[in-house]
Order: C-alpha cells, then sequence, then structure tokens
C-alpha cells in the first residue's frame, strides 16, 4: 500500500494511505490531509492512486503545487518526486518502502529526560547559543514578471522596488520607489513593508510591520511572488 | 553619490572623560565611531588609536595586498575586505600597547566603520557601537551587537524591550584590543538616493528606541540638525553614558542635493 507523508521542513506531521479515491489535500479541516498554513488554500490538491501509477491534481489553488520545481495542473508522480505545497512538502513512499518504515521505527521513542541534571556537551552548547547556522538566503520568482529567475539576498540590505537601486524590480506606473526592505540579521532574514498601503504578503497575509522570514515563505508584491530559500 | 555628514560627540551629564571617538572623512569616504573601555586614560587612547589606525591604514590604500591578504574573504568585496583588515591591524596596535604599557593594561574599544565607495557601502564592526541605515520610511540596523543581552535576545531567553532595560546591557562579548586577534563582522550594500546612515556609541541607542530614531530622523532638517536631536534627546531621556553621532545622508547628484537642502531647511 502506497502511503502519502506530510513534512515540514524535516518533520513528519501526517500521514495517509493512497487508493483509488483521491485523497484531498488542503487548509480545512474536512481533507484528508490537513496542512495548517495560510499559504495553503481550502482544498488545495488531490491525490489519488490508478494501477501502479500515483496521479496528483492542483485543486485550483491560489498559490499553486509545485512538483520538482514546476508549477503543475496534472502530473503522475514518480518516486522521489518533490512535491511542495506553501511551505509543506508530500512524500510518496510505495508499498515496500512504507512497510519497512513501520518496522524500522522504535517502539519506545528515546527522550532524555529532563529531571535529571544533564551536563551541556560544550559543542551543543554553542550550537545553541549562537543560534542558527549562517545560511544565506534567495528568493526564487514563482510567477510575475521579473529581470532574474533567482535573487541571491547576500547584501546586508536588499531593496525590493522601482528605483535603480532595487535588487528586485517592481513593474508599474503607480509603484512606488520602495515596497519593502529585508535585513540580514543574525536573527534571520527580516522583510519590513515601507507603508501599510503597499500591501507586502506573506503566504497570503498582508504585513504591516518587520517581519522574519521562514524558509519557503511565500512573498506577494505587485503581481510578483516570490519564494524565500534558506540555504 | 554623494554625502554630507555631520558629527556631535558629547561626554553626557555624568562622566568625567569623553571616551569615545569618531572619524568624518569625506575624501576617504571614512566614517566611524570607536566607544573605549578601560581605567584612568585607556578607553580614551584604545578608541582614539582604533580611529587612527584604521585612516591611516586606508590613507596608504595602495598598499593593501587585496585578495593575497591574509584573512580576505572571497565573499566580500576587495573594500569591505580592506577596511576589516585595518580593524584587524587596530586590534593588534591597541593590544601589543596594553601588553606593553602597564598604565593601559586591559583596555579596548567598541568600533564600528563605515566606507563608501561610489554606490556601495561596507561595514566592519566589532562590540556595540551600532549603525542604522533609514531608507524611505524604514529604519534598519545594520549590525549586529556583540553584546550579551544581544545573544539572549538571539536565544529567546528575552526582548527587544527587556534588552534596552537590562542591567547587563553594558556587557560586550567582543571588543577590539583585549584579545590578540578579534573576529570582525563585515557588512555591505548599495547606498541609494535619500539615504540616512547613522553610527553611535550605546550612550545613544541605550535610551531611544529604533522607531524614535527613525522619527527624530524624518523630522529633523539635514545631518546636523538630526545629531543635535539625537544626542539632546538621549540626554533628556537620563544617559550617564558619552554620546556620540555621526551621520549621513547621501545624494545621487547635486539636484538630488539642492532639492533635499531645500525641504530639510523649511522642515526645520
Amino acid at each position: 500500500m502506497a502511503k502519502v507523508f506530510l513534512k515540514f521542513r524535516d518533520n513528519t506531521i501526517s500521514e495517509a494511505t493512497l487508493g483509488q479515491t483521491a485523497l484531498t489535500v488542503g487548509r480545512d479541516s474536512g481533507n484528508d490531509i490537513q496542512v495548517d498554513n495560510p499559504a495553503v488554500s481550502g482544498i488545495h490538491a488531490r491525490i489519488w492512486q490508478e494501477g501502479e501509477t500515483i496521479f496528483i491534481e492542483d485543486a485550483e489553488s491560489t498559490n499553486g503545487t509545485y512538483v520538482n520545481g514546476e508549477k503543475i495542473i496534472k502530473v503522475a508522480l514518480n518516486e522521489n518526486d518533490e512535491v511542495l505545497i506553501g511551505k509543506h512538502h508530500l512524500e510518496i513512499k510505495t508499498g515496500d518502502e512504507a512497510q519497512k518504515d513501520e518496522e524500522d521505527e522504535p517502539l519506545t521513542p528515546v527522550t532524555p529526560s529532563l529531571d535529571k541534571t544533564m551536563i551541556l556537551d560544550s559543542k551543543i552548547r554553542r550550537e545553541m547559543t549562537s543560534g542558527p547556522k549562517k545560511q544565506k538566503g534567495e528568493f526564487v520568482v514563482i510567477s510575475g514578471s521579473a529581470e532574474a529567475k533567482c535573487y541571491e539576498l547576500s547584501d546586508r540590505v536588499t531593496t525590493i522596488g522601482k528605483s535603480s537601486g532595487s535588487l528586485i524590480k517592481i513593474k508599474g506606473l503607480f509603484a512606488p520607489k520602495t515596497v519593502a526592505l529585508i535585513n540580514k540579521t543574525d536573527k534571520g532574514y527580516t522583510i519590513t513593508p515601507v507603508d501599510r498601503k503597499t500591501t507586502v504578503k506573506i503566504n497570503g497575509v498582508p504585513i504591516a510591520a518587520m517581519q522574519i522570514m521562514e524558509d519557503k515563505d511565500l512573498v506577494e508584491v505587485y503581481g510578483l511572488t516570490l519564494q524565500f530559500h534558506l540555504r | 553619490m554623494k554625502t554630507v555628514a555631520s558629527f556631535i560627540t558629547d561626554k553626557g551629564p555624568v562622566r568625567e572623560k569623553n571616551e569615545d571617538y569618531f572619524c568624518v572623512d569625506a575624501g576617504l569616504g571614512l566614517y566611524a565611531v570607536a566607544d573605549g573601555i578601560g581605567g584612568h586614560t585607556a578607553g580614551e587612547v584604545a578608541s582614539r588609536m582604533a580611529v587612527e589606525v584604521i585612516k591611516d591604514f586606508l590613507s596608504n590604500e595602495e598598499k593593501y595586498e587585496g585578495d593575497k591578504a591574509e584573512g580576505y574573504r572571497d565573499d566580500y568585496s576587495r573594500e569591505s575586505n580592506m577596511v576589516a583588515e585595518a580593524v584587524r591591524r587596530a586590534n593588534t596596535a591597541i593590544h601589543e600597547t596594553s601588553k606593553n604599557n602597564s598604565s593601559y593594561r586591559g583596555m579596548g574599544t567598541t568600533l564600528t566603520a563605515a566606507l563608501i565607495r561610489g554606490d556601495r557601502l561596507s561595514i566592519a564592526h566589532v562590540g556595540d557601537s551600532r549603525a542604522y541605515l533609514i531608507r524611505t520610511s524604514c529604519i534598519e540596523q545594520i549590525t549586529n551587537d556583540h553584546s550579551l543581552v544581544a545573544e539572549q535576545v538571539k536565544m529567546g531567553l528575552i526582548s527587544d524591550e527587556e534588552a534596552r532595560n537590562s542591567k547587563i546591557k553594558n556587557v560586550i562579548t567582543r571588543s577590539l584590543g583585549n584579545t590578540p586577534h578579534v573576529e570582525v563582522d563585515i557588512e555591505e550594500f548599495s547606498i541609494a538616493d535619500g539615504d540616512r546612515i547613522i553610527i553611535c556609541s550605546d550612550g545613544i541607542t541605550s535610551v531611544i528606541s529604533d522607531s524614535d530614531i527613525l522619527s527624530i530622523a524624518s523630522a529633523s532638517g539635514g545631518p546636523a540638525d538630526l545629531c543635535k536631536t539625537l544626542v539632546k534627546r538621549a540626554a533628556d531621556a537620563g544617559c550617564t553614558d558619552n554620546m556620540t553621532v555621526v551621520a549621513l545622508h547621501v545624494y545621487k547628484d547635486v539636484l538630488s542635493y539642492l532639492y533635499h537642502f531645500t525641504t530639510d531647511f523649511f522642515r526645520s
């Protein structure tokens, strides 16, 4: 029996068994696979099995369904295909693999007891206190007209706007010179909208003040949809 | 790009000495603030040495070996590497002096230096003297504080607000002169017409929030007025430390400068 796993970063959030009847993926609670994220539509996609082949179909979602980085309407899935819905991934495992995974799972989860005094390994301590490792951020253009497919955010401050100094240029007669600033801080990449009128949306939600961006966040500005990646 | 800069340094209402030091040098494109640490005259010596060594190094730019120099980082520009190297040299100079002279033992300083070349700005930074960029109506801190409270905020232990009111906010985790080698943070980005850059010692930022700095800057008439207002507001807010502000405005050409000068004049 093939299974679908809903994953966020490396964590499995839920799983469902595939069959001839299509499983629905979406934000609403009635879905077989519920994805709790504003970037995900009420019913976002459908996934089912016909014989040996597994199909996925986008349910006319707002932000689209992506397979290996390409926006899809309906495709047959191959093993190890990367399915992206909002910030979440779907992983498909065919019968044998799915079975094996279950067997591998330990019966009792091993979690250290917190009652006991612990000595914190100095390496772990350094990792804990130094915060996330220094990662480079980039924007991948998902939709809209832009000058590049991908923008590397290597400068301390990057501008999105119409002005000539902007890395990410916005077109349009009434587009402002500066729409938002991206700041590469030690707490992560932040995005600050210039004012409340120029709607900058993150995962479908308009933002009014500075916000820290997370991996796979979708940023919408003036007809441009960008996905933020940390690597 | 054209820049118009101004500065103020003030020992504040409580301290007897001013251990801050700064540099505004349009010829070199160098703008810096240093906040000295150490007893007697040591703090003053450390901050002054830091700025003078950096100025001297950048004045002899042709001697810089570029990518052949030790510690050169390919992911940053030559200019950024050069100013970082200048800061490392300042560290060595201060450290050697403090080692060899008992009255200067343990002296150190923070250092935030900005170098403008063309439309690129490079920052080399150690300690908790901050640099800010004000663009359109946004303020962005463009240096990461090397302080204990900043680490606590990063770890999620305390909020920004709690950090500003913390009793240990003066504890810094990195400084120039206290160790033989120092890790220098590098930041770089493109400047744009109308940008304002502010570099200041913690005397200012320990009592004035980022959003207040933004509103003071927005209401100010030019860099000189901005420096004056910031120092006055910090003193009124009960600052007990030395206060230093270096402020610069960036214009793409003379026309843009005249336009901003006129509007700033009528605002003040």
